[in-house]
């Protein structure tokens, strides 16, 4: 249950993400959005506002994304975290990897 | 060759009684013609011989008459007997006896002495004309007596006594001759008759031979005995030729006639297979019954029976989202037609419940397709609801269809009509939609007219009352038991009838989700990843049936996730298929739950990495992650090895309920 | 036999050399076979002991007599047959001695018939009536009396002595029915009664069954039984009626040989009794008496050392022959008749009857 839909804003590819991110749905995001890096685009941004649930499952999509644009000279953006999903990235520490707004 | 000789020998065998009873008849008509025969030349010999006997005897006894009147007149007995003696050396002359004027006999042939009954005869017998008697004598049997008179038996009488010994013989011997001959006919009479019998009892035993092969024929192509049959019909211009040539053309009218029936009874059985298949792919279309799915709060029982090959009932239940839809239907008409429009209109309805829109909106947007596609003039009459699983809310629209029954304990109540009109045909058709709330346990009876107007033997209708009077007195305390009762009750009712039309029953029960799912649950998992989806919803049935907050229901989901997944991914060492038990408590305001899996000895705790916080992005770990979030969204944890499973319990205060 | 033959080689060489002259050549037909063959055998063997003796004193082949003798077997059809081949085929100027009244009898027709060639029939072994009357007599010389003549004094003697119930046995043929008739007027003249006659068929041999004969005789129980057969037919009618039990008198006319009889008459049999109250008449005298004729026979059977030709039949062959040689030479001479005598067996003999008050009634 996750749709994942792209556009671009601009030289960013925007990738609209819906659903829950987490055992089974992660390795298709996980496709969609290495692919779409492997095909150029270095500048991404997500918008995470229709997601409701991420499990580490879904962290590790986060964390192997942000390893693979990091080194093209941009981070990984994130858009419009429901809180109670940021709470699972406060507890992990992994917010301050990503820049969240 | 050989089977053929034995056959033909068999059927020798079998006309061997005819010609025996021929044979023995032909037999006995030349036997009573040869007797016959016999007695006929035997009566003629016997006249003509007794005519020559009596000729010659005359002659004889006049000419010993005339020469002994002289001599007796000399009283010269030697001479006398001298004469007699001469003429006994003719054939047939038994004895001579000479009488004189007195009747003395002084002469005579016999020996040693004249028989007493022949003195007897002659004693005082005068006679002056010839006369002829017959006489038996011993020793010389029947005697033909000729007795003259010489000089009118003034000197006395000549007898000549005539054996008819020789005529006898002479008979014998004609008898002796006549039967070899007529044995010699005969025999060459039977041996022609048994040719000619051959000739026309061959034909007899080919024609039964052919016959009985004809019996055991396949008739796909001529028997091999047929060019035989058919020499035959050419070979006797008679009743046997012309039965040849009738059992001949039998045969070719047989085959075509099976040749034709063959043809179209593949064609038929082709038909029939087609329609097989379409009952199959119908059938197929139709969805399984749920009955055992655990966490329903809706439970479906179905029933479909088409009247023939395919039918225009369908029947169907979709779940979507919090929804089921459950819908019956039924095309006018039978048959193939129906059966497509059947699955054009069950096709359109699955479509359109796939986007969770309400009853009256998908009946209206089927309707209208349906018009569209509709050139035959086929319509269809559907019920249509939708059961929210939670509320039990069930939203309904009956386009044209025999109103259903909800049973509710020991109630039948019929399910108000919404005044819809049968799908298929009229445009833009506005349908009105219904709510009502269900009750806990009750049962909605969707049905089709063949169980309403099906027939028994006399004709009458099962009918609705007797239908909700069925439904009323079920103890069912399931779908499927309600359904086995109401079905029970039809064929009682139609009693080896014929079955008139498709029947279909749809039942559907629903249950107040917090009836079902208590705060004690136990669920049941197996090793496999899919199983996550599961359980997210077994969580979220939980979370709403004990009024859990959203974020505690995150939060859940999150660490089960967490812990499961991780136990799936890491746990086993086999490819075997596991059970791993999730229970759920609800004890002082916290949430207790408890995980059980027989995976190899794992602590998640311990033997899981710690997450380093100071650590670069680049230096950061994949795992570990899970663990982590599960330490800090729980209130306690615990691990413990207990036998051969790996137990981990967890606590979380409920705080505020929802 | 050899004599024969030399004396038909003698004819035949005096045909070729002198036709003109020829022997006289006379024919006989014999029974020389059959029930009755040894009768022409004796006759014809005493007639040829005189015809040799003749041929053998005469010196011109004229006064030679050749005797051809045929064998009928007592079967008148063959004698008819015989008879017609010594007429025809042997031109024979005489016929003598045949055996037999049914054989003579069918055979005088041809007499008659070749009445031109005055062809007679001399001295038949026969006392058949038939040859002595009308119309056949005048063909026939006889030395013999007739079996009338025999019958007649038989019947005579027997109702002497009282026998008068006769009984008759006869050959059922022309011989048997003359002695018959004989018998018949012989009983009328003498007053004696013919109560019963069984005839036998001729040719019938002592061996064979004569019960049906001896049975009507022996029911009618007569005083004597008169005989007119052949020796075999008399003795198996004698065996049948001895073994029966009767001891009657049977007496039997001389057709019967005396000697040819007691052959099929054992003496052992029966105690005797098959020999016992036999009586045979006899119409030629005894050739064991001592006149000329018999000495002169007896010479010759022992001459031609033929013993079995000692026997009266051979006499009375001997004296026809005699006879005949006599007329031959001179044919107008009378001739002799025999007288009847009876014979009857007696101390293991036929001796003549000299008393008759033994079987006196």
């Amino acid at each position: 249950m996750i749709n994942v839909e792209f556009s671009k804003e601009g030289d960013s590819l925007i990738a609209t993400v819906s659903g829950q991110i987490d055992t089974l749905t992660a390795p298709e995001l996980q496709n969609r959005l290495v692919s779409a890096i492997e095909q150029g685009e270095n500048k991404v941004v997500m918008d995470v506002a229709d997601v409701n649930y991420v499990s580490s499952a879904g962290l590790r999509v986060f964390l192997i994304i942000q390893k693979k644009l990091k080194p093209l000279g941009h981070g990984l953006e994130i858009r419009n975290m429901r809180d109670d999903v940021k709470q699972v990235f406060d507890v992990t520490g992994f917010t301050g990897l990503f820049l969240f707004s | 060759m050989e089977a053929r000789e034995r056959v033909v020998k068999m059927g020798a065998l079998k006309h061997h009684s005819i010609v025996r009873r021929i044979l023995t008849l032909v037999v006995s008509m030349v036997i009573l013609i040869a007797l016959v025969n016999s007695a006929v030349i035997n009566t003629m010999i016997y006249r003509q011989l007794l005519t020559e006997y009596k000729s010659k005897g005359i002659a004889i006894s006049q000419s010993i008459a005339d020469s002994a009147s002289d001599i007796l007149l000399f009283r010269d007995p030697a001479t006398i007997q001298s004469l007699l003696d001469q003429h006994l050396t003719i054939n047939g002359v038994a004895y001579l006896v000479l009488e004189d004027a007195e009747n003395n006999i002084v002469a005579h042939t016999f020996v040693p002495q004249v028989p007493q009954a022949l003195r007897t005869i002659y004693a005082g017998k005068r006679t002056t004309t010839a006369t002829t008697a017959f006489h038996r004598l011993p020793g010389l049997g029947n005697v033909y007596e000729i007795s003259q008179p010489i000089l009118f038996g003034e000197i006395g009488i000549i007898h000549v006594g005539m054996s008819l010994k020789p005529i006898h013989h002479s008979m014998l011997k004609v008898v002796a001759i006549l039967i070899p001959i007529l044995l010699v006919v005969l025999i060459t009479a039977l041996f022609v008759f048994r040719s000619r019998l051959r000739f026309v009892t061959r034909p007899l035993v080919e024609l039964a031979d052919y016959t009985k092969h004809l019996a055991g024929h396949n008739f796909e192509q001529s028997l091999p005995e047929q060019g035989a049959i058919r020499a035959i019909a050419a070979e006797h211009n008679d009743e046997v030729g012309r039965l040849s040539e009738t059992i001949v053309s039998l045969e070719d009218a047989i085959m075509t006639y099976i040749g034709d029936l063959k043809r179209t009874t593949a064609a038929k059985q082709k038909i029939e297979s087609e329609l097989m298949i379409a009952r199959q792919i119908q059938l197929g279309m139709l969805p399984k019954s749920t009955d055992n799915t655990a966490f329903e709060t809706v439970k479906i029982a179905s029933y479909l029976e088409p009247a023939r090959e395919v039918g225009g009932d369908f029947f169907d239940f979709i779940n979507v989202g919090e929804d089921v839809y459950i819908v019956a239907g039924d095309v006018s008409g039978k048959g193939v037609s129906a059966a497509i429009f059947m699955a054009t209109t069950m096709m359109l309805i699955k479509a359109k419940a796939q986007e969770h829109i309400p009853p009256q909106e998908l009946m209206v947007s089927v309707n209208n397709q349906l018009i569209a596609l509709n050139e035959n003039m086929l319509f269809v009459t559907v019920f249509c609801g939708k059961i929210n699983r939670y509320t039990g809310i069930f939203s309904y629209v009956n386009a044209g269809h025999p109103a259903p029954f909800i049973k509710r304990k020991n109630e039948a109540l019929e399910i108000p009509l919404t005044g819809g009109m049968a799908l298929g045909v009229d445009y833009h058709h506005y349908y009105q939609q219904r709510e009502l709330q269900l009750e806990n346990n009750d049962t909605i009876c969707l049905y089709t007219d063949g169980i309403s107007e099906a027939m028994d033997v006399a004709q009458n209708q099962y009918t609705e009352a007797r239908l909700a009077q069925c439904i009323g007195q079920s103890k069912a305390v399931s779908a499927h038991e309600l359904m086995d009762d109401i079905l029970q009750d039809v064929r009682i009712f139609s009693d080896g009838a014929d079955q008139s039309d498709d029947i279909t029953v749809l039942l559907a029960s629903w249950c107040h989700a917090s009836a079902s799912v208590s705060s004690e649950l136990g669920v049941h998992f197996t090793n496999d990843l899919s199983e996550i989806a599961k359980l997210h919803q077994v969580v979220d049935i939980y979370s709403q049936a004990n009024g859990l907050t959203k974020t505690l229901q995150h939060n859940l989901k999150l660490v089960l996730e967490e812990l499961i997944a991780n136990t799936i991914s890491y746990g086993y060492r086999d490819h075997e298929i596991h059970d791993i038990k999730v229970f759920f408590t609800v004890v002082n305001n916290a949430l207790n739950m408890r995980i059980e899996d027989d995976g190899i000895p794992f602590n998640p705790l311990e033997d899981a990495p710690e997450v380093d916080h100071s650590l670069s992005l680049e230096d950061m770990p994949v795992g570990g992650l899970g663990i982590h979030i599960v330490k800090n969204f729980v209130d306690t944890i615990h691990y413990e090895r207990q036998d051969h499973l790996n137990v981990v319990e967890f606590t979380k205060s409920l705080g505020e309920t929802a | 036999m050899l004599r024969t033959k030399i004396a038909f080689m003698i004819c035949v060489f005096t045909l070729v050399n002198t036709p003109v002259f020829c022997q006289t050549h006379i024919g006989a037909s014999a029974a020389l076979t059959g029930a009755s063959g040894v009768l022409g055998q004796y006759y014809i063997g005493g007639a040829k002991l005189a015809f040799d003796a003749h041929n053998a004193r005469v010196k011109l082949p004229t006064e030679r007599i050749e005797l051809t003798v045929y064998d009928d077997a007592y079967n008148p059809e063959k004698t008819l047959e015989n008879t017609q081949k010594l007429i025809h085929h042997d031109n024979v100027d005489a016929l003598f001695g045949y055996v037999g009244t049914p054989t003579v009898v069918r055979m005088l027709p041809l007499l008659k018939l070749h009445e031109k060639k005055n062809l007679k029939l001399y001295f038949p072994f026969t006392g058949a009536n038939t040859l002595r009357i009308a119309p056949y007599d005048s063909f026939i010389v006889n030395q013999r009396v007739s079996y009338h003549q025999e019958i007649d004094a038989m019947v005579k003697e027997l109702v002497k002595i009282g026998r008068k119930r006769i009984a008759i046995l006869y050959q059922s043929d022309a011989f048997g029915r003359d002695g018959w008739f004989g018998a018949h007027d012989a009983a009328k003249k003498w007053g004696a009664d013919i109560v019963v006659d069984v005839a036998y068929a001729r040719g019938m041999r002592a061996s064979a069954n004569f019960t049906p004969q001896a049975t009507p005789v022996l029911q009618a129980a007569p005083d004597a039984v008169i005989c007119i057969g052949s020796y075999e037919a008399v003795a198996g009618f004698i065996t049948a009626m001895r073994t029966a039990g009767s001891d009657t008198l049977i007496a039997s006319i001389s057709f019967v040989n005396p000697k040819a009889l007691l052959d099929f008459l054992p003496q052992k049999e029966l105690d005797g009794r098959l020999r016992k109250n036999l009586l045979i008449s006899q119409v030629v005298p005894d050739f064991k008496e001592k006149d000329r004729a018999a000495i002169a026979f007896r010479a010759l059977v022992s001459k031609a050392e033929a013993p079995e030709l000692l026997n009266e039949v051979a006499y009375e062959g001997y004296l026809a022959a005699t006879q005949f040689i006599r007329l031959n030479a001179s044919p107008h001479q009378s001739i002799k008749t025999h007288e009847v005598n009876f014979i009857t067996y007696k101390d293991w003999v036929w001796k003549p009857v000299k008393e008759w008050s033994k079987w006196a009634l």
